[in-house]
């Protein structure tokens, strides 16, 4: 493990949690009750997060057309509860089928991304946000018969958020919990984050992995040694976009809704923000980078909530979310920016 | 006499490594001081500091005087260097590709039209004269070309003369300060640039040269000055001169040169290109055909721009290649890079930093690099496929026998690659050429940037590949002496064709022509 570098974001977002902390003491809420809290949201976006790793490792930037892989995850669960396909059985053909249809998503994704290479980050964005509407179209479309998935009037087109309940909701959350007191740690559910991760982890140990990572830095020396690039770099897309689906459906276990339309619309900048935060860069993300960051980025929202509530408006905590989130991801570029200009001269 | 530039005790420090101690050094007007010294032995440190690196500066500056005709001057940045009249072409080539050759020598001195002279930063461009003036300009440095052309697209060769021209435009020069400007020029050109740098030098530009070619130093300049170690180790006027001298000095040491012995060739070829068409920089060249044989070493030289690399950039798809192009009997693909490696073909690029290692990496992992294939033992899990993950044991094994039998200097094989000097990177190089273990190998300019001391273990280590596992070696390079010594055969290309192979006879005064695209009769 190479020395941990705390740097300007990470400095930040401690101190700011800390203030948090301190405060909570004052309006009374009790630290187990958070930490249990900070516990289930910490897995319930980290897959999300970990998802970006591959691609920013291939050198195809953060990927902020995350809503393309989510939306996969999305039809997965959908047709699982089609079936009514209920517990261990939904949630396993939930992933199953949502892993499919990332790779295909994936592919497709991967095509744009080949021919833009160098703009992947703007380009994402917008292919994310053009794939939403296109999306809603086929949600309102799709032939789904399931009652309890469309609109309660008309009986058309399926409703926006779906209820989980009775299908697989909380199915991770409340696997194997271990209570010590009043702490109750959701064993299950980390070891299902801690077994992608290891996955996403020693993926980038192999031969290919390796291979992705010098492509971020070199691509025409990793081409001169007789590697397809676009073929890594659509491997690498694809399994960005098959964690992605997995990670909406573990983010919508906990949730307990689908949510669909307009849900997957600002989902890439938190989670960008989250790995950031670990202190990934353009080219290069770990695993640890993930778990850190999507941990310190949860937790400071979970807690600025009730303390925003006391002392300020509100709707303060929201802004406040607003302004760390895009303000975290505006440092990264500048950050960059500004090493790579005085690199040169 | 005057003096244009005064340095004294100039010293510089690296994270307490002394890089430069003490350096007194005198230019005077007019006059082209040569510097010589080998890799590492702080030249490029010395001229850094004249020219205001950022680097210097990020590492705390340096200590020492520098005067400017008589006056102290202190050089933060490159802004202050260029006000006092320094200019100075680097090694590595600052030029924008996507602009024109004209734009990028005119850049910040642009023609206006006088009609717009009025708007001020506004103005509006005067395209014609600034390449009229270009063109003038290149034509002082015996360079005719288009300076229309993108400069992405013209040839590393012929950048350095667009970047020296950008330079000598500078009205306020005195000072010129040039990084082995002949590096990456063979020996035509080489000649056409120093000449060309005696009449500058006549019209009053002073200028400091550095060049690894004592042969060129000592035709060229009017005094030479040695560095060893980051210290002066010797000045010689232009009537003291003598080379062995001088390289005893830069060395410390006497330099064996290589000579390859000659064996019988095998006649059998073992690739063939069969009039394939090539094309870069928006041109195509047809009918290309060369046949290379078993076991050889063939050089392939000619002047810039005249297409010494297209085979090797062809095959390896960084140019286009179209065609017939037969290996051992089979035809092959031209930039399937994949499946021509995996035959045994391989390149060695002579952009070496950009193309030829990953810098940031460690020495093992540039040495061992998908060589995978051909060394089952890298992988802990072969039947893995891509999917094993490394054995680091048996390539950390194998990286430090590689690193001890080809001597190259490091701390450990864990250090970064672009820290290493260009000698030993180039080492790293051949060595990843070594364990990939092709039969085909394709060199460019394996010694470019490299001192004399290390230029003869990386061509000894290319004649041993040769001997040893008789892999065949195709060097494309401009080092034509070079060449002479190591190859068994030469092709000389002309406007990108195989203008004549040269068995032999590589002194005659038909190879001479033959450069230039002349023939004896």
């Amino acid at each position: 493990m190479k020395r941990l570098r705390v740097e300007a974001p990470q400095l930040i977002v401690i101190f700011y949690l800390i203030i948090l902390a301190v405060s909570l003491k004052f309006i009374g809420i009790s630290y187990i009750d958070m930490i249990n809290e900070s516990l289930i949201k910490w897995v319930m976006n980290g897959v999300l997060v970990l998802s970006l790793i591959p691609m920013i490792n291939v050198g195809a930037g953060r990927n902020f057309g995350l809503p393309i892989g989510i939306t996969a995850g999305l039809i997965g669960m959908c047709i699982a509860l089609e079936f009514r396909l209920e517990g261990w059985l939904g949630f396993g053909v939930s992933i199953l089928a949502g892993s499919l249809i990332a790779v295909v998503f994936g592919y497709v994704y991967s095509l744009i991304l080949n021919r833009l290479k160098g703009n992947e980050e703007i380009v994402g964005t917008f292919a994310g946000f053009s794939f939403i509407p296109i999306m809603n179209i086929f949600w309102t479309l799709a032939p789904f018969k399931n009652r309890q998935m469309l609109y309660p009037v008309g009986g058309q087109g399926l409703r926006p958020k779906i209820n989980l309940d009775g299908y697989f909701a909380g199915i991770l959350d409340n696997l194997l919990k271990v209570d010590i007191g009043r702490l109750v740690i959701p064993v299950g559910l980390i070891f299902f984050f801690i077994v992608l991760s290891i996955l996403v982890y020693l993926f980038q140990k192999t031969r290919m992995g390796i291979a992705m990572s010098y492509i971020a830095e070199n691509e025409s020396f990793v081409k001169l040694s007789g590697i397809d690039i676009n073929r890594y770099r659509t491997i690498a897309i694809m399994f960005s976009n098959v964690l992605a689906a997995i990670g909406i459906i573990v983010y919508s276990q906990s949730y307990g809704f689908v949510h669909l339309y307009d849900g997957p619309f600002m989902m890439a900048f938190p989670a960008v923000s989250a790995i950031l935060i670990g202190g990934a860069s353009r080219s290069k993300a770990t695993v640890f980078n993930a778990m850190l960051g999507t941990y310190l980025y949860q937790t400071t929202f979970l807690l600025s909530v009730p303390v925003a509530n006391a002392f300020l408006i509100p709707e303060m905590s929201e802004i406040i979310r607003m302004i760390v989130t895009n303000g975290i991801i505006l440092y990264a570029f500048l950050y960059e920016g500004v090493k790579r200009r005085n690199e040169k001269v | 006499m005057e003096y244009v530039l005064r340095v004294e005790k100039l010293s510089k420090d690296f994270n307490e490594v002394r890089a430069l101690d003490g350096v007194n050094f005198k230019l005077k007007k007019g006059e082209i001081h040569g510097i010589i010294g080998a890799n590492g032995s702080g030249k490029s440190t010395f001229v850094n500091i004249l020219f205001g690196s950022k680097h210097i500066r990020d590492t705390g500056g340096y200590e020492g005087c520098i005067y400017i005709d008589n006056k102290r001057v202190d050089i933060k940045n490159t802004q202050d260097a260029m006000k006092e009249g320094i200019g100075m072409v680097h090694q590595e080539l600052v030029l924008l590709g996507e602009l024109d050759i004209s734009s990028n020598i005119k850049i910040n001195r642009e023609n206006i039209m006088d009609k717009t002279k009025a708007l001020g930063d506004f103005a509006l461009v005067d395209k014609d004269k600034n390449e009229k003036e270009a063109k003038e300009l290149l034509l002082k440095l015996g360079v005719d070309i288009d300076p229309r052309i993108r400069v992405k697209d013209i040839s590393t060769n012929l950048k350095q003369f667009v970047e020296i021209a950008r330079e000598i435009d500078k009205d306020k020069l005195k000072i010129l300060i040039l990084d082995e400007p002949t590096s990456s020029l063979n020996i035509e050109e080489s000649k056409i640039l120093l000449s060309n740098l005696k009449e500058l030098a006549k019209s009053g530009l002073s200028i400091i040269f550095i060049s690894h070619r004592l042969e060129e130093i000592v035709d060229l300049c009017h005094r030479v000055t040695i560095f060893r170690d980051g210290r002066v180790v010797g000045e010689y006027g232009r009537e003291e001169y003598d080379i062995n001298k001088m390289a005893l000095d830069m060395i410390g040491r006497e330099v064996v040169q290589v000579i390859k012995e000659r064996k019988n060739r095998s006649e059998e070829s073992i690739l063939s290109f069969n009039r394939v068409e090539v094309s870069y920089g928006h041109k195509s060249y047809k009918d290309i055909s060369l046949d290379i044989k078993r076991g050889e070493i063939l050089g392939i030289t000619g002047l810039a721009g005249h297409g010494q690399e297209i085979f090797a950039y062809g095959l390896m798809g960084l140019y286009d290649m179209k065609g017939d192009v037969v290996f051992k009997g089979g035809k092959i693909r031209p930039g399937d890079i994949g499946t021509l490696i995996q035959k045994g073909i391989y390149l060695l690029p002579d952009e070496r930093k950009e193309l030829g290692l990953i810098l940031s990496k460690s020495v093992w992992e540039n040495l061992v690099f998908e060589s995978y294939d051909r060394n089952k033992g890298f992988l802990r899990y072969p039947f893995l496929g891509r999917l094993s993950p490394l054995n680091h044991k048996a390539i950390r094994e194998y990286s430090e026998d590689m690193v001890r039998r080809l001597n190259i200097k490091i701390k450990d094989i864990d250090q970064r690659v672009g820290d290493l000097s260009g000698g030993n990177q180039q080492k790293v190089c051949i060595g990843r050429a070594i364990t990939i273990d092709p039969e085909v190998l394709f060199v460019g300019d394996p010694t470019r940037g490299i001192d004399i001391y290390s230029k003869e273990i990386i061509l000894d280590m290319l004649l041993e590949l040769n001997q040893e596992k008789n892999t065949t070696i195709i060097i494309f390079s401009g080092e034509v002496s070079e060449l002479k010594r190591v190859c068994d055969r030469i092709a000389v290309m002309y406007n990108n064709q195989v203008f004549k192979i040269f068995e032999d006879g590589f002194d005659s005064e038909e190879f001479s022509l033959a450069l230039s695209g002349r023939s004896l009769e």
